[in-house]
């Protein structure tokens, strides 16, 4: 009777230290991938910025553009030519100019 | 028997506990090895195969005209290049690129033969036609984006800005002179890739500013630059002419409100222009005045008290010996007071006055307006001009120089000494730059205007003044210069070119017309040289008519009222118009 206590309490200890060396492994296991998960994260989020900073650099290379673009428009060369071929303008004559104060 | 058995399990388990044990520690034993004393080189040495630093220069400064247009801009290009090795079909390769990019397709061949591991096929290349060569994938093309330098309105002030070559430094004009302020710093960055060479977008700051160059904003303004560079345009093809410059610059700061010059050319295809094209010649190079120079012999003449405007003077019929040479005027005259001096151009009177203001006095008044110097304008290259000393002048030598022969005088210096006129006397230092800039737009330094001397009292300016504006009366010979509503004060200008042999050529001449408007607070001084006309050659025939479209235009846009006019609509807040 009381070898059958004693192997009792020996097989009730060796299940406790069972789970809790499964509960400590499965711990480690979720360490690593949740550690693994956020390392994966991390490398995509650096892709993403990776592409994202590309984008704004050729969006910044079409602004560039654009802004040349405008300039070239505001250039008193065809500024000049709109007025003079397309709307008939021409610098007004002395007589023509009314000072306003 | 029974009892053998778990002994033996155990026996086992322990020698397998053993031999895991030992594993471990092995294990453990290098991690800690590995971490503790070989992490730093580990670390180093991982780093070493993703990250690649970098070195690049920040971006080149913009350059703005007064009204913040930008003359000047670096924005990113693509340039093509290749590593020939890794070239599969040569002839193919550059069959397609010379269809592109338009370039000698032997050359090209050559290039994709050679045993360099990496040659440039073409640099800053137009973003459609980098997007077509992209198209074609090609096998060992490989294209990177460089920052090029544009120019948007193309031939516009070109000499005055000069250009910056593909390594981003400054080679001409502005772009070189204030390379310094413009060129961005060296700075260092850190590139992240993976084994795929993909990036991971850490440590990289493309939008770093403090590495920038800084913007420079110019007093030029580039309508009136237009409009400068459009009637010398005109007047140089009607003319037949070689070349021509026109400085338009307000008299009472030394502003430079346009500098123009023809032939044109395209900074952004510097390469296909000669490089005569590319000099800021109003700057750089000196002519003999001719005539424009009698208005600071009548300063020296009157601020010596020898003549007044209308002290009167022999003009000997045409013709007058000055030791063994003699003088002549184109129409004779007999008795010319100072004033019809300068509004007929008469040699012989400006000889003569030379005789009675004595060479001494008449070397100090120029230099007095800054002949002969530097004027110190911030554009590179500028010549002093040349004006010897008057202990080395002959006789005959101060009577040229009088009307503006045996001296040498830049346009630059012309404009700021009639300028000087125009501003009551005081000498004004010419200055193209207004402001400087950081990449924001925050000011770094401004440049103010600096009287650089009193030329001459403000008496005789006045009397200059009223002296210069007979000359586009009528009967005067700047009559082509005159302006409806407007009094202008001008002088023209012809000068017979020296040759290689040292002697005055016939038939080539220097064509000039210089003067400011309106006569009372002048708003702009304006010079017109037009160098060998072969249609006409008086500065009163081809270089007045430039004057008066120049003035005409620039009084228009900056809104100066006709002078004298009494029409003036009033617009008033406070009376309430009923009806």
């Amino acid at each position: 009777m009381k070898k059958q206590k004693k192997e009792k309490k020996g097989n009730k200890k060796i299940r406790r230290r069972t789970w809790l060396s499964i509960l400590i492994m499965a711990l480690f296991i979720l360490e690593l991938f949740f550690y693994t998960w956020c390392r994966v994260q991390c490398i995509g989020t650096g892709y993403r910025i990776s592409q994202e900073l590309e984008r704004q650099r050729q969006l910044l290379v079409f602004q560039s553009r654009l802004k040349i673009e405008s300039e070239r428009l505001k250039s008193p060369d065809r500024i000049a030519k709109i007025a003079r071929e397309k709307l008939g303008l021409r610098p007004p004559k002395s007589e023509q100019i009314i000072v306003l104060q | 028997m029974t009892k053998k058995k778990p002994d033996r399990i155990k026996r086992r388990i322990l020698i397998l506990g053993i031999v895991f044990g030992i594993f471990f520690t092995a294990i453990t034993a290098r991690a800690v090895h590995l971490h503790m004393f070989m992490g730093p080189w580990l670390s180093q040495k991982a780093d070493g195969q993703v990250k690649r630093s970098v070195q690049s220069m920040g971006d080149r400064g913009s350059i703005f005209d007064t009204n913040l247009g930008k003359m000047a801009l670096s924005i990113d290009m693509t340039s093509v290049g290749a590593h020939p090795s890794q070239i599969e079909d040569v002839a193919g390769t550059a069959r397609a690129l010379s269809e592109i990019l338009e370039v000698n397709r032997k050359e090209l061949v050559s290039k994709l033969n050679s045993k360099v591991s990496f040659v440039w096929i073409e640099r800053h290349v137009a973003p459609q036609k980098a997007n077509m060569i992209k198209d074609l994938d090609l096998a060992g093309v490989v294209f990177k984006n460089e920052r090029s330098r544009v120019y948007p309105y193309r031939t516009l002030a070109a000499q005055v800005l000069g250009f910056s070559g593909v390594d981003g430094r400054g080679l001409e004009g502005l772009e070189f002179y204030y390379d310094r302020y413009l060129e961005g710093e060296p700075r260092q960055f850190k590139i992240i890739r993976d084994a795929m060479g993909r990036g991971l977008g850490l440590d990289v700051d493309i939008n770093d500013d403090a590495h920038n160059g800084k913007n420079i904003i110019l007093t030029i303004d580039r309508r009136v630059q237009y409009i400068a560079e459009t009637a010398l345009a005109e007047a140089v093809i009607e003319n037949r002419a070689e070349s021509g410059i026109a400085v338009v610059m307000a008299p009472e700061t030394g502003a430079i409100l346009a500098m123009a010059h023809y032939p044109f050319f395209n900074p952004n295809t510097f390469g296909q222009y000669g490089r005569q094209s590319w000099r800021n010649r109003a700057v750089t190079d000196f002519y003999e005045p001719g005539s424009t120079l009698k208005v600071f012999s009548a300063a020296a003449a009157i601020e010596y008290g020898v003549s007044g405007p209308h002290s009167i003077l022999y003009c000997e019929n045409g013709a007058y010996r000055v030791g063994r040479n003699t003088v002549h005027d184109i129409r004779p005259h007999q008795w010319l007071s100072l004033e019809q001096i300068i509004k007929y151009s008469s040699n012989i009177g400006a000889a003569k006055l030379s005789e009675m203001i004595g060479s001494k006095n008449l070397y100090h008044t120029l230099k007095q307006f800054g002949f002969g110097e530097r004027t110190g304008i911030d554009c590179p290259g500028e010549t002093p001009g040349m004006l010897s000393s008057y202990q080395r002048w002959s006789k005959i030598d101060a009577a040229a120089i009088a009307f503006g022969q045996g001296i040498s005088v830049s346009a630059i210096q012309l404009i700021t000494a009639i300028s000087a006129i125009a501003n009551d006397g005081i000498l004004m230092k010419p200055y193209i730059v207004d402001a400087i800039t950081d990449k924001n737009g925050a000011l770094i330094e401004k440049f103010d205007p600096l009287p650089v001397r009193r030329a001459v009292s403000p008496q005789t300016a006045a009397t200059l003044k009223s002296i210069l504006a007979r000359v586009t009366e009528d009967g005067g010979t700047g009559v082509n210069a005159a302006l409806d509503g407007y009094r202008v004060c001008g002088k023209t200008g012809t000068a017979q070119k020296v040759g290689a042999s040292g002697t005055y050529e016939r038939g080539r001449y220097v064509s000039s017309f210089v003067g400011f408007v309106p006569s009372q607070n002048p708003e702009v001084a304006i010079l017109v040289i037009i160098d060998e006309p072969k249609k006409a050659h008086y500065g009163g025939v081809v270089a007045a008519p430039v004057f008066r479209q120049i003035a005409h235009q620039t009084l228009n846009y900056m809104n100066v009222p006709p002078e004298g006019r009494k029409d003036h609509l009033t617009v008033s807040k406070e009376e309430e118009v009923k009806g």
